[in-house]
């Protein structure tokens, strides 16, 4: 039976919001979002703190990637608010009152906000150069030479850089993923979001990509990660959040959840994911 | 071989080239152009944009050209719009090359997959820049065979503007024939002219898919 646990962090709602406390990159209140009669977030709500690694796990159709979505406005809540680093985003202030925020300031915002996609995303028809300095040049007006410059940084980081002038379809899925990551890094972004980053990597190239985000963890970056990879949750972030349908069930740290969860459905589904994961390495 | 009956005569039907390349130069590049962004406004969500472009598609891929043709230079002409051949040639010949184009961009269009349009949004790139940078290639890229073989089309269909008197290559040899009563060397002579004009746009298809080919 679910009851409707509404998360520690949300607040009852004075008229005003209130901004959250210092050292809150992503602050998610009662999102709530429907696909024409599907309800598929029902109020949800999340803090994110500076460099902390936040996964979030659970079974299909929770609502985890539209949450992560609606964190970027890729998609519109329908209700609730998102503040990035202190500053609202999902709305702006017209005369005394709240109204939702306008696509070019959510474009701004969104842009301060990198993402990694489960199918990649990057461009086929543009080099893996050209795929990095696309945004920092037309977004952040850099130079070409900057550009190029950080480009090549993050290459050598995720140990691509040989790969700068090849083009997406000619790589990996291990490989387009990293690169993927360099992209979003490309931005200087305050908060990454991982969206089932290996789901659709072969395993043999799984561990690959996850090095690169524990590197990046291990570097201090805020990342909040929606994934099935459990060793992951378990070794490098900071709390896990379960969700299921629609709502946070447990929030905590790995250990914690997974030895004393508070609902049968979180047992359950760790117990069914960690099979799952042993039937893999098999 | 009457080597000297076929220079003289080639050499008048070689001015029939120029009407040919002209009525097919200008359809191909209004048709594109207004293709486009129809193409682009029928993907929208908005039913008032989307509906009238379908039925307009619709209807100028279900009449033949011809009538169309006759429509644009006869029709008009007896509501009171008298159109030159070749103005009411371009008019017709891009009403239908408009919608054949249309339905190949939108294939392109629909060929783009949602993951770059989230890519692309991710990043904080401004729509135009999308569009212009990720988007519009990728559709060009998708479209391009589609499109070079209806450019193939409408230069080959070019020829039934002779049944309105444009001058370009069909209606001069057909007018020759008439003088010369040797339809054979005549139509030999008008085979080599599109064969020739065609193979420049066949060639185009076939440089611009091998460079497409060495990106994956």
């Amino acid at each position: 039976m679910i009851t409707d646990v509404v998360s520690d962090f949300a607040s009852p709602g004075p008229a005003w919001p209130e901004t959250p406390p210092p050292g809150v990159i992503l602050d998610l209140r009662t999102i709530v979002k429907s696909f024409g009669v599907l309800q598929v977030l029902r109020g949800v709500s999340l803090r994110v703190r500076k460099g902390e690694v936040l996964a979030l796990i659970g079974p299909s159709g929770s609502g985890k990637t539209t949450l992560l979505r609606c964190a970027n406005h890729l998609e519109q809540p329908d209700g609730g608010e998102v503040w990035l680093d202190g500053e609202l985003v999902s709305h702006r202030v017209t005369r005394g009152r709240l109204a939702k925020a306008r696509e070019g300031e959510l474009r701004h915002h969104r842009a301060e906000m990198g993402m990694v996609f489960q199918s990649f995303n990057l461009f086929p028809h543009l080099s893996v150069l050209q795929n990095i300095i696309e945004a920092p040049m037309s977004v952040r007006r850099l130079s070409r030479e900057v550009a190029v410059q950080r480009a090549r940084d993050l290459l050598q980081k995720v140990g691509l850089v040989d790969k700068i002038e090849a083009y997406p379809l000619q790589l990996s899925g291990g490989q387009q993923q990293r690169v993927a990551i360099a992209r979003a890094l490309a931005m200087e972004p305050k908060v990454m979001l991982f969206d089932e980053p290996t789901s659709a990597l072969d395993p043999e190239l799984v561990g690959e990509v996850l090095g690169t985000m524990r590197m990046l963890a291990n570097e201090g970056m805020t990342m909040l990660v929606v994934t099935h990879e459990m060793d992951f949750a378990r070794d490098v972030a900071d709390r896990v959040v379960f969700m299921d349908q629609g709502l946070i069930l447990e929030e905590g740290p790995f250990e914690q959840i997974f030895t004393a969860p508070r609902h049968e459905r979180t047992r359950t589904f760790l117990q069914r994911s960690l099979q799952s994961n042993n039937e893999r390495e098999k | 071989m009457d080597w000297e009956f076929l220079a003289h005569n080639f050499r008048i039907l070689i001015r029939g080239t120029g009407n040919t390349l002209l009525l097919g130069a200008a359809t191909l590049v209004l048709a594109t152009l207004l293709a486009l962004p129809l193409a682009a406004a029928s993907n929208t969500q908005r039913r008032a944009l989307r509906w009238p472009i379908a039925a307009y598609a619709w209807a100028a891929r279900g009449i033949p050209e011809l009538i169309i043709l006759f429509f644009c230079f006869y029709g008009l002409g007896q509501l009171g719009l008298r159109l030159e051949p070749m103005p009411a040639a371009i008019l017709a010949f891009t009403i239908f090359s408009t919608a054949y184009f249309l339905e190949i961009f939108r294939g392109g269009l629909r060929g783009v997959g949602r993951g770059q349009y989230d890519g692309a949004a991710a990043l904080g790139l401004s729509y135009p820049r999308m569009m212009l940078r990720i988007i519009l290639p990728q559709v060009l890229r998708i479209a391009a065979p589609a499109y070079l073989t209806m450019a193939i089309s409408v230069l080959k269909l070019t020829s039934i503007a002779s049944v309105v008197a444009v001058t370009e290559v069909t209606h001069t040899a057909n007018k020759m024939i008439v003088a010369t009563q040797r339809p054979f060397e005549i139509l030999s002579m008008a085979f080599l002219i599109y064969v020739v004009m065609n193979s420049i746009l066949i060639g185009l298809q076939m440089l611009i898919e091998k460079r497409l080919k060495l990106k994956t």
